[in-house]
């Protein structure tokens, strides 16, 4: 059965669409990441034109954020207080990025830029994660199960040295707001070019740059992705009118369902081993975005603009 | 399908061919209006059809044979399962007898909304390929089917189609007619072929050489398919009658293809009130999250 989409102007098939969101829900409910930099891409392929897809991409993660951060504030996960710190990076970082995506489409080269973007992303975080969980893979079995925990106390870093430092009592920090204020930045861009909500990058940045504990890094995430995504869907929406909400509302309705059992599966499955195949999973994608962009191309011409 | 219906309805029509007469050159004057015209030699390019509207005319008063034709439909609405369409063209040869003449010869062009296009160009730069020269076409088709009775070179010599703007070689000189940026006449040319290449690739530039078939010697049908990806706005069939490589007669009707229903309404909002589009969608996300969490709770 085919759905036309009244803002992306194309006709889909309605249950490869409730497939990718229930699919790519399940991974993000498992990790604890937003899945937007497995759908955006995803989309792309299909035939969304790009700056429609991750607008849409954008409002989508909204809905998951605040399924996901809901039930962690209730688990009582997140640091509302460094959540809002995060938050005004994020606010920054979108504005900056809507106007930036806004600014490469006039010029031609918002494709190249949001490719060039998720190679060097997901080379990197895919590297790091895949390097990280063989590590840990190999402490459990060096320590007859019991992994040692990420976070060693006392031990500081430059991060601890920068001015305005603040309290965060959730997270037994006492930091500076620069680090999370830059975070949030980088991850409110993040979220407005790639159309991501950035929790694989802010998670890794809050474990080993602000050193808070693993128990609140994932609530806070969704917390700051959940208020940005908002933010950027507004701005998308108002800047470049991109945002599907027919588009959304089935990714969302089947990703929601999807992460709620990503979740609780993921709570009965050894951690380690899915992050090696999600690291795994992430540099398959980087390798075949870098692949697209340095293999001689069938056609050089394109149409501008999405090509519609 | 459907729409395959009503046939008769063309010998019908038949006896309203004077009014055909007048509405198709109310057809030309809104074509001319919409085409920004560009400026050069090229005045038979597709969008100005002056010449074919007199041929037409002469033709009425030679009480020559004619062409009448209608579609299934005038309005083709985009809704939410529309995944494209195929529109029947049906039509009739009127105002002589044509048992002992040659058999005629039938083009039909299906032109879409005019609007500006962008190309780019990939050049390799270091180790990738990036977008480099960006070149406008001002005013090209979005959609262009070229149909016929059998295929155009038998019907009238390559010229002579081209200049009455009929084909793709009429449409590639129409499109270096309204060409921006371009440095040198053979650069224009690989854009213009580009353009069309990708054009049919996407499903938009159709042509098919047997796509006008005759039921016996009056009447006549075709179709042509509207993809999924059809632009929306305002479209144009156009039906020529050739014999011995001349053209007896043309007719214009038109066609609309818009968004209706809930789709409609959804490409409204987002396009003219975009802060209102852009937190309903916004409520609507947070308010599936909300009943997410809300279903799935542990308690």
């Amino acid at each position: 059965m085919s759905i036309y989409l009244p803002i992306a102007e194309i006709s889909v098939n309605l249950y490869l669409l409730l497939g990718l969101g229930g699919i790519v829900g399940f991974l993000s409910g498992m990790f604890g990441v937003g899945g937007g930099f497995l759908m955006t891409p995803l989309l792309m392929m299909i035939g969304i034109p790009p700056a429609v897809a991750v607008a849409t991409e954008a409002n989508q993660i909204a809905a998951s954020s605040v399924s996901g951060g809901l039930a962690q504030y209730r688990r009582g996960n997140v640091d509302v207080k460094m959540g809002l710190i995060l938050l005004i990076g994020g606010v920054i970082g979108s504005f900056l990025g809507v106007q930036l995506v806004k600014l490469l489409r006039e010029i031609g080269q918002v494709d190249l830029v949001i490719k060039l973007t998720y190679v060097t992303m997901l080379s990197i975080i895919g590297t790091m994660m895949f390097i990280e969980s063989v590590n840990a893979l190999r402490k459990k079995k060096k320590a007859g199960g019991k992994a040692s925990p990420a976070r060693k106390a006392g031990s500081h870093s430059w991060v601890h040295g920068l001015p305005f430092r603040m309290r965060f009592p959730r997270s037994k920090l006492y930091i500076s707001i620069i680090p999370p204020i830059g975070v949030g930045i980088l991850v409110g861009l993040l979220a407005a070019i790639m159309g991501v909500g950035g929790g694989f990058i802010m998670v890794p940045a809050m474990i080993y740059l602000l050193r808070m504990p693993t128990n609140v890094v994932v609530g806070t995430s969704l917390f700051q992705i959940g208020f940005v995504t908002i933010l950027t869907t507004i701005l998308h929406a108002v800047q470049n009118q991109t945002v599907d909400v027919v588009l959304a509302l089935i990714l969302m309705s089947s990703a929601v369902i999807g992460a709620q059992i990503g979740a609780r599966v993921g709570a009965k499955l050894p951690g380690e081993q899915l992050r090696v195949l999600l690291a795994l999973m992430v540099l398959g994608m980087c390798i075949k975005l870098g692949w697209g962009l340095v293999s001689t191309p069938d056609e050089l011409f394109s149409f501008a603009g999405g090509g519609h | 399908m459907k729409r395959l219906a009503h046939i008769i309805v063309a010998l019908l029509l038949s006896l309203a061919a004077p009014l055909a007469v007048a509405q198709e050159a109310t057809e030309v004057q809104k074509g001319k209006i919409e085409l920004s015209e560009p400026a050069g030699k090229n005045k038979d390019a597709p969008g100005g059809q002056p010449l074919s509207v007199q041929v037409k005319k002469r033709a009425a008063q030679e009480k020559g044979p004619q062409v009448v034709a209608d579609l299934s439909t005038h309005t083709v609405a985009i809704r939410a399962d529309f995944a494209g369409t195929r529109v029947l063209l049906f039509g009739a040869i009127v105002g002589s007898r044509e048992e002992g003449k040659p058999m005629p010869d039938l083009i039909v062009v299906v032109r879409g909304p005019s609007r500006t296009f962008k190309l780019h160009r990939k050049k390799r730069i270091g180790p990738i390929w990036i977008n480099s020269d960006e070149r406008i076409f001002r005013a090209a088709p979005g959609y262009y089917a070229l149909l016929s009775s059998r295929p155009l070179e038998e019907i009238a010599p390559l010229e002579r189609l081209q200049k009455r703007g009929i084909g793709f070689e009429a449409l590639k000189s129409h499109l270096l007619a309204s060409g921006e940026g371009f440095k040198a006449l053979k650069e224009a040319e690989e854009y213009a072929e580009a353009f069309v290449r990708l054009m049919k690739k996407k499903g938009l530039f159709r042509t098919n050489e047997h796509g006008v078939q005759f039921t016996g010697r009056y009447l006549f049908r075709a179709t042509f398919d509207l993809p999924a990806n059809v632009p929306l706005g305002e479209y144009e069939a156009d039906v020529y009658l050739w014999r011995d490589g001349r053209l007896l007669g043309k007719f214009s009707s038109a066609l609309e293809i818009e968004k209706r229903g809930f789709e409609r309404f959804v490409y409204e909002m987002a396009h003219e009130r975009p802060l209102l589009y852009g937190i309903a969608a916004v409520i609507i996300a947070i308010a599936a999250g909300f009943a997410a969490a809300a279903v799935f709770r542990k308690d």
